[in-house]
């Protein structure tokens, strides 16, 4: 008996061991790359100067976030921020859900290759050209959108002039980009299910609303609710692409485009202070942190053992 | 009978979807090949009104670079991929199982750098001084091998195999290792394509690391150098317009911009259908096990 | 379970500590490679592309550098894109480095920010000492423009300073509609003309060409105003105001005419319907379908301008008094980076490329029979694809030593030395605002400033509606605040005059 619990416990140490040899190459990389520069996230409470480096730069306390606080557009931009990326986290999640539940029903390879690479192509494109096609269609007397609208005898639309239509605008933006990469995701996840599983529901004689709600949805909801949580993580951070560039930083669109990103350009440009672009990006990490710690919180009341972190 | 119609019905749904989705991309390819004047003239089109392939013939006036840059940037796609879906997946693999003493306080770790950055000054330091990478291909790869976002859905995707599999093996004496590579890795070949395609593409469309680290054109990725290109013609404008200085471009400058995203983005095409394999109906639990 | 989290976060914690000297490299090269060498090695940091034989033009520069100064020049293409940002990281950094091209504007480098962080080191002792010639070469005035708190923080890489603006028009346009340039002398002169083209030309053709900035940046001097920080920053004083007192120059009776009539051109269907958020005037204007512009002129652009406008003769009346004041010298400089280790060789350098001629002409054309061939003494040809030719004489050095090429008239630098000379002085010259008792108050302007400027200097809005609220939000935003520092800083200044 003894024996044995000892030879247990030294295949678990032995265990433990392994997976340490697995894990080391990643955390090692991580550690060198992402943790050991994080020390200069001191940076956001200096005063940084060239001369004198991270460390001989004088400390100023909280300054460089009051600097935040103070602008007379802090509101709005975090308002921006939060607003527009829970608008994209729900559009992005739902749709590509629907997308990979309609493309798991089809059964012609060459179809579904076809409507995956589809809507995988947007996301080639880099910001700069998104940002150029969007001018394309919105372009006053040029675009493709305002010649359709003329053609149909009403007035071309100043798009890039009216803010109400950012909102909406750049959440199709969104969509049109990120969906084909939450499809691959999605279908990835939905290979891994079990066919027996299907066998089983069919023979019941589900019909496949059933098949989706009793078999699939609860089979990826891992990934689903992963992808949720993930960003989640960065609701503060906002796609500086989307935002600065497709917008094409025009300031009439302010009211629902300006979001803390493009605002830390704006700061730098004018005083050049690393330290405050430091400090907002700090706040940002730390607001995302808590709504993460307390997602997580919320997922381990309602379904203990589920919870990510 | 009554379900091949909703097959049909899904199709049709499908091709609205990618019609849509398609339609941008169709404008870049033929705005690619107009002649910029008769954009300004009658506007941007989805069919031409003349083909003109004088942006190609500008980027390919100097193939050189161009060469060299697609060079760069498949090496680097191709060893990053490889060396970081490899080093995740053990990574992954570990936080995923529940029978790791440091499963927890590992997630953290992480999970972490997903949301805290260190900002730009004290990430290019420490990648260009403390480990010397500038101007190497290291500077390229290693930043972007682990990333915490691939690393958390992996560990979901291998989260989601049976537990029963493992604990089989392992009552048969085997260590971790052959855990890992002969049970979780053929059983998450969608998973492995999947992230190794969205690898792949996060190493190929990037210009930041390029950017910050690599002053020799010998080592410049593709995407860096369209992307100076373009910056470049922005400047220029931008530049002349608030400073009342006169710097001339003959440049097709409209349609080179999108001659250079299909460039960017053709070589991934031709990739594509090889890692859609992996995730076209057909490899299940059950089929492996068997 | 615990316990060995808290192992662990002490384990990352000694980590990071040992990683703490890693960020103070900043100051770790300067012992590195002392002393020894005889010849320096200058590390010169440009706002260039790459380019093919760059290689070729240093080994020929270094020849001419090493045998009369033991110099060994570096040059550091960083392309227009990167250049800032680069930059500044490098200096952050301490990654090696001398020498570097550097501007107040847009063209990159953000020198007043750099200079209050420290990044450039004075330069007085070292032209006192090592650049006698360039000293002599500039005029004492445009001296008092680079200084910042009384030092010298920059080299100005001396060309065309004045600056003169006024009205660019395609002459095919002015001949078919029987107009005479040299009668406009006034904006509102031009409206006939831009009618006549508005109701005869094709839609396509644009008559008054503008993007989102406008041109109220170079129609301040036409409005007799002088900035006190940029044409962005509430803060101006009148020509001719020896009480230098600050107004902001959004709530002038010019600043309502301006925008007024722009919005009359726009409604009359002179200016582009989406000028308010256009960037990029390049490609329109190669179309030839822009008739009439505004901007700033300078000796021997003619060819430049046709070239940017598909080929069409361009007339130019000038309707402001040539005018140099601080930011159109600070608009291209050379300076010394605080790691640089060898400050005193760098002066040499920058020395020897402002007055060396055959070694300026080096750098910005290259290689004779190479790059170029020579036509006569002062004139070249440039070869072309033939690799180096950078196309940034302005940023390299005194442009006055550059040969001619092209259709440059003879004496076109006579000219524009002659320019300079006869071009009225700004009474600010010299003056630099000291911003960093301002931060927030000038970041709150500018988002201001972002948000309602485009609208109203591209004339897509109304100032009637939009001109009272931008004044409001301005001063809400903290542009008294900017005025009232601006005139103490500036009061202080004239009494130590």
């Amino acid at each position: 008996m003894v024996k044995t619990r000892k030879t247990l416990s030294r295949r678990k140490s032995g265990k433990t061991f392994e997976y340490l040899i697995l894990t080391l190459p990643g955390v090692f990389l991580l550690f060198i790359i992402q943790y050991l520069p994080l020390n200069g996230l001191v940076l956001a409470f200096k005063d940084f100067r060239y001369d004198v480096g991270l460390w001989g730069s004088k400390w100023i306390g909280f300054k460089n976030f009051k600097f935040l606080f103070e602008s007379i557009t802090a509101f709005r931009i975090i308002r921006n921020t939060l607003l527009l990326n829970s608008l994209f986290i729900v559009t992005s999640i739902v749709g590509s859900l629907i997308i990979a539940l309609l493309l798991y029903q089809i059964n012609n390879r060459s179809l579904i290759k076809v409507f995956q690479t589809s809507m995988f192509l947007p996301y080639f494109l880099s910001w700069p050209v998104t940002a150029f096609i969007t001018f394309a269609f919105l372009n006053a007397d040029l675009g493709l959108l305002n010649r359709i609208i003329i053609f149909f005898g009403f007035k071309s639309i100043l798009w890039y002039n009216d803010p109400a239509y950012w909102p909406w605008l750049l959440t199709i933006i969104n969509f049109w980009k990120v969906v084909g990469y939450n499809v691959i995701i999605f279908y990835a996840a939905m290979m891994a299910i079990g066919k027996s599983l299907f066998e089983a529901a069919k023979i019941d004689g589900a019909n496949s609303f059933t098949i989706n709600r009793k078999i699939i949805l609860p089979s990826i909801a891992p990934v689903i609710v992963m992808m949720i949580f993930l960003k989640l993580g960065r609701i503060f951070f906002a796609d500086f692409g989307l935002f600065f560039m497709v917008t094409r930083d025009s300031g009439l669109l302010y009211p629902t485009t300006d979001v803390i990103d493009t605002f830390i350009l704006r700061t730098i440009r004018v005083t050049g202070d690393i330290g405050i672009g430091t400090a907002v990006g700090l706040y940002q990490s730390v607001c995302g942190l808590i709504v993460v710690l307390l997602s997580n919180f919320a997922i381990k009341k309602l379904s203990s053992g589920n919870e990510i972190l | 009978m009554k379900l091949a119609g909703r097959k049909t019905n899904t199709i049709i749904i499908l091709s609205i979807f990618t019609a849509l989705f398609i339609y941008p991309i169709v404008a870049v390819v033929s705005i690619s090949i107009s002649h910029v004047e008769d954009i300004y003239t009658f506007g941007y089109r989805i069919i031409p009104k003349s083909i003109s392939w004088d942006a190609y013939k500008y980027i390919f006036a100097s193939p050189q670079q161009l060469f060299s840059s697609y060079r760069v940037s498949i090496i680097v796609t191709v060893l990053g991929t490889l060396l970081g879906l490899l080093i995740m997946s053990m990574l992954a693999f570990s936080l995923s199982r529940k029978n790791f003493k440091f499963k927890r306080p590992l997630t953290y770790f992480v999970f972490f750098t997903i949301i805290f950055n260190p900002g730009l000054v004290p990430w290019y330091i420490n990648i260009a001084q403390t480990l010397g990478m500038k101007n190497t291909y290291l500077a390229l790869i290693v930043p972007y091998l682990v990333w915490g976002w691939f690393t958390m859905l992996l560990r979901t995707f291998f989260a989601s195999i049976p537990e029963e599999l493992f604990e089989s093996c392992e009552m048969d004496g085997a260590n971790q290792f052959t855990v890992f590579f002969r049970i979780t890795l053929p059983l998450s070949k969608p998973a492995l394509a999947s992230v190794g395609l969205l690898m792949m593409l996060r190493y190929w469309n990037d210009w930041f690391l390029g950017l910050l680290y690599i002053n020799n054109t010998e080592l410049m990725p593709l995407q860096l150098w369209l992307y100076n290109i373009m910056v470049n013609i922005e400047e220029m404008s931008r530049v002349a317009a608030d400073a009342g200085v006169i710097e001339t471009i003959n440049f097709p400058s409209e349609s080179a911009r999108m001659a250079m995203a299909v460039l960017a983005a053709g070589p991934i095409l031709l990739v594509l259908p090889f890692f859609q394999k992996y995730f076209v109906k057909g490899i299940t639990v059950g089929s492996i096990k068997g | 379970m615990n316990v060995k989290v808290k192992i662990l976060l002490g384990v990352t914690l000694i980590f990071f500590l040992l990683a703490m000297p890693v960020f103070s490299v900043g100051q770790q090269e300067t012992s590195a490679r002392e002393g020894v060498k005889e010849i320096a090695q200058i590390k010169w940091a440009l706002r260039i592309n790459p380019e093919s034989g760059e290689a070729d033009v240093e080994a020929a520069m270094n020849e001419i550098l090493g045998s009369k100064l033991g110099i060994n020049v570096d040059i550091l293409p960083l392309s227009k894109g990167e250049f800032t940002q680069k930059l500044n990281l490098m200096m952050a950094a301490g990654d090696a480095l001398d020498v570097t091209f550097i501007s107040s504007q847009s063209w990159g480098g953000n020198f007043y920010q750099v200079v209050s962080k420290g990044g450039l080191l004075p330069l007085d002792d070292l032209l006192n000492e090592y650049g006698q010639g360039i000293k002599d070469q500039i005029p004492a005035k445009y001296w008092e423009a680079v200084k910042v708190n009384g030092s010298i923080m920059g080299v100005p890489n001396y060309q065309i300073l004045a600056r003169s603006n006024g009205f660019r028009v395609q002459e095919r346009f002015l001949d078919k509609y029987g107009y005479d340039i040299a009668e406009w002398t006034k904006l509102e002169d031009i409206e006939p003309f831009l009618q006549d083209v508005k109701d005869n030309e094709p839609k396509n053709v644009i008559p008054w060409f503008l993007t989102k900035t406008g041109i109220w940046a170079s129609v301040l001097h036409y409005y007799q105003l002088d900035e006190v920080a940029d044409a962005k920053t509430p803060g101006v004083i009148r020509f001719n105001d020896m009480s230098f007192t600050v107004i902001n120059q959004f709530a002038t009776p010019e600043f309502e005419e301006h925008v007024q009539l722009m919005h009359k051109w726009y409604k009359a269907g002179f200016i582009q319907k989406d000028a308010a958020v256009i960037t990029d005037m390049a490609g329109v204007a190669k179309t030839g379908n822009v008739v009439a512009e505004w901007g700033n002129h300078k000796p021997g652009d003619s060819a430049d301008l046709k070239a940017r406008n598909g080929g069409f003769d361009i007339a130019v009346q000038v309707l402001d008094t040539p005018y140099v004041n601080t930011n159109s010298v600070v608009v291209t400089l050379s300076g010394i980076v605080r790691q640089s280790e060898n400050p005193e060789k760098a002066m040499q350098f920058i020395n020897e490329i402002n007055t060396n001629k055959e070694l300026y002409n080096l750098a910005i054309f290259g290689l004779e029979g190479i790059n170029y061939n020579k036509i006569d003494a002062n004139r070249i040809e440039l070869i072309e694809n033939s690799g180096w030719f950078p196309n940034a004489a302005w940023g390299m050095g005194s442009q006055f030593n550059a040969y001619l090429i092209g259709n440059q008239p003879d004496d076109v630098w006579e000219q524009t030395i002659e320019l300079n000379e006869s071009a009225k002085a700004s009474p600010l010259l010299g003056f630099v605002f000291d911003p960093s008792m301002m931060k927030s108050e000038l970041t709150n302007v500018l988002s201001v400033y972002d948000s309602y400027a485009p609208a109203l200097i591209t004339g897509t809005a109304d100032p009637d509606e939009l001109l009272p609220e931008f004044i409001e939000k301005l001063n809400e935003a903290g542009a008294e605040k900017i005025i009232v520092e601006m005139q103490k800083q500036l009061d202080i200044w004239v009494d130590s005059k």
